[in-house]
């Protein structure tokens, strides 16, 4: 994959996603809300048809900041900052030509690293390895789309053998690196990881969020092995 | 400038440590006051009891409610945390918003509720409560 066809893939899903995420906004009862999410959707229409993309990622980013003064900080977490992240980075690679690579290998960096200090992170703490941190997430969070699901808190195997799986997906993810085989099998369990989420944690904007970050680092994989 | 250079910092540089420990979890409550009745408090947008498969595909398009839910308890823990103001008022608007009002004197108040587990219990506090406010207001 070349770093146009890359960038212009990016492009085109980011500005779904932030399309789909404006269209949720659209419906809010808070009607200061729905209005500052209308621009998004001329903007995302010209980014997905490619003109004038170096100034309409430009808008976009400020765009986000002025959404990011609006709810103080992120509203979505994480996919907040994944989209915001890759808003710079098309910035970057737009605006500066000569340092895109560079710009675009960080996206992609950071995507490994979503992954892999995730893992880490877990690994480190004896309630993950155990599986009591999933049944606590299923038991008692804010997360689980439905109180049915809070059960799940009552299979213990089941609980430490998703822990596990789950650490360990995350801690291999960098594999992907070596091999383009290694990378479709990376990227189909990581998209089957964040459907798993969506559905049973309602966390829906990861999907798509990271989804347009899979361009970065299929280029960055191509690039590396020459 | 000094605001929108700190927003943008953790999406440049972010930590993704998600899940690295499972902490104590907000529940908002709240509850309508009248003259003469007892308040009982609700939970606000509580989780359905069962979801169908096909429900949970089509919230992957479509699931601003969820969201909504989502981001206040980010505002719940925002205000566990650092006692924001802007947090607090989102909760408010969200609430005001989802109620219809009976009287014009009705009026309305919100909680912060942790759960933990401690040991193999379960254990509920309350962190916050707001003020009183008028249900229609500003």
């Amino acid at each position: 994959m070349s770093l146009e066809t890359a960038l212009r893939l990016t492009e085109i899903v980011l500005a779904c996603v932030l399309l789909q995420a404006a269209l949720e906004h659209l419906v809010s009862r808070q009607r200061s809300e729905a209005f500052l999410f209308l621009p998004r959707f001329p903007l995302c229409a010209f980014l997905i048809l490619g003109v004038f993309p170096n100034w309409i990622c430009l808008a976009l980013l400020l765009h986000y900041l002025a959404v990011l003064h609006r709810f103080d900080g992120p509203y979505n977490g994480g996919s907040d900052r994944m989209a915001l992240l890759i808003l710079v980075t098309l910035t970057a690679a737009h605006f500066a030509p000569d340092w895109r690579e560079l710009a675009f290998a960080y996206l992609a960096l950071q995507l490994l690293l979503s992954y892999f200090m995730s893992g880490w992170v877990k690994l480190k703490n004896l309630e993950w390895q155990s599986g009591r941190a999933l049944r606590d997430v299923f038991q008692y969070s804010a997360y689980p789309v439905s109180l049915s699901l809070r059960e799940y808190a009552d299979q213990p195997r089941l609980m430490t053998a998703a822990s596990r799986w789950v650490i360990g997906f995350e801690l291999m993810f960098p594999l992907v690196l070596l091999h383009p085989l290694l990378m479709a099998a990376g990227l189909s369990m990581a998209l089957a990881f964040h459907l798993a989420n969506a559905c049973l944690f309602g966390l829906n904007r990861f999907v798509w969020t990271w989804l347009a970050a899979y361009p970065s680092i299929i280029w960055f994989q191509m690039r590396l092995s020459g | 400038m000094f605001r929108s250079l700190a927003l943008l910092l953790p999406a440049l540089v972010p930590s993704w440590r998600f899940f690295q420990t499972i902490e104590a979890s907000p529940r908002i409550e709240f509850a309508i006051h009248r003259p003469g009745e007892c308040m009982s408090w609700q939970e606000f947008q509580p989780p359905p009891d069962r979801l169908s498969p096909l429900a949970a595909l089509w919230r992957l398009f479509w699931s601003p409610g969820r969201n909504e839910a989502l981001y206040l308890v980010s505002c719940a823990e925002r205000i566990v945390i650092d006692d924001r103001e802007h947090a607090k008022q989102e909760i408010l608007n969200r609430i005001r918003a989802s109620i219809v009002p009976e009287k014009l004197i009705d009026v309305v108040q919100y909680r912060i509720t942790l759960v933990q587990r401690v040991g193999d219990r379960l254990e509920r506090e309350v962190v916050y409560t707001s003020p009183i406010y008028a249900v229609r207001g500003s």
